[in-house]
């Protein structure tokens, strides 16, 4: 009898020692996939990031009010209608004074 | 009735994410040494995951591990394919590999016998790239025969090859892996 390792023995030693060396990282990625798997409903690790990078960009943006332009010309056209209108109010005015 | 069926789907459910929690991290290696990204493995053992609970939550769990061997080594093909399409013919990875000539002596593992040299040397890097860069359908024998335990039969079934070719497939990866794993400089000095 042989007691020698084969070498398809050794290099699966070597590949339990690689699961072994797992990071606790990817235990835990594989452990919730486990569980996604038994309720049913796949993590979709591409989009799980893209999602997290959208959240995180929304969540820096959250603040950032840019210059409304439109809402700006409008209160400017409102306020020049206003000024047009004092003006042809003070002109009746003095035609009504003048009679 | 109602209540006994409720445990008995309660213990069935318990036994499988038991057996999931023993292969997925094996299953994950297994897909890492083709994909060599760690998302990429995560999501195809996910899947495997995911088709073994709704396809074949109800086969018996003596069944499960060739089932889910199955599926996985399947979802691992169509990542390979999937990447071949992405990266066009020209640039195709190979998932078989038949280019050896068949008159090569297969090596004898037990002459060379690097196998005490491999674990003397703890050389873990070495192994994985060795491993990774044998054809898909090379690599896929080779782990189930090896570090699954699977038959020629069993492996042929998995892969829905014959068996003749887990056999050539087989040997060839042993071949390239000795020759691989010898051919350090240093390796050879400790032959």
């Amino acid at each position: 009898m042989n007691d020698e390792p084969t070498l398809a023995s050794a290099i699966t030693q070597q590949l339990n020692k690689a699961v072994e060396q797992q990071t606790a990282a990817t235990q835990a990625a594989l452990a919730a996939g486990r569980k996604q798997a038994l309720k049913g409903t796949p993590v979709r690790w591409h989009w799980a990031i893209a999602a997290s990078v959208v959240l995180a960009l929304g969540a820096i943006t959250w603040r950032y009010e840019p210059a409304d332009i439109d809402n700006q010309l409008v209160e400017l056209l409102q306020a020049d209608d206003q000024l047009l209108n004092d003006l042809d109010l003070l002109e009746a005015l003095a035609e009504v004074d003048e009679t | 009735m109602a209540v006994f069926d409720f445990f008995n789907r309660k213990a069935r459910e318990q036994a499988l994410e038991q057996f999931l929690a023993q292969v997925e991290r094996r299953a994950y290696q297994s897909a890492l040494l083709t994909t060599r990204r760690e998302a990429d493995a995560l999501d195809i053992v996910q899947e495997a995951m995911l088709q073994l609970v709704q396809h074949y939550r109800e086969k018996s769990a003596e069944e499960w591990p060739k089932l889910f061997q199955r599926i996985l080594q399947h979802k691992i093909i169509d990542w390979l394919r999937q990447k071949q399409r992405q990266q066009g013919v020209f640039s195709a990875l190979p998932l078989d590999e038949d280019d050896d000539d068949p008159l090569n002596p297969i090596a004898d593992p037990k002459d060379i016998n690097p196998a005490a040299i491999l674990i003397a040397q703890q050389d873990l890097h070495r192994v994985l790239t060795a491993l990774e860069q044998l054809p898909l359908r090379q690599r896929q024998c080779f782990l189930l025969r090896a570090w699954e335990g699977f038959d020629t039969q069993t492996t042929a079934q998995t892969l829905s090859i014959s068996a003749g070719s887990v056999k050539t497939h087989y040997a060839r990866a042993l071949e390239k892996l000795a020759a691989a794993l010898t051919a350090s400089p240093h390796v050879k000095a400790c032959l």
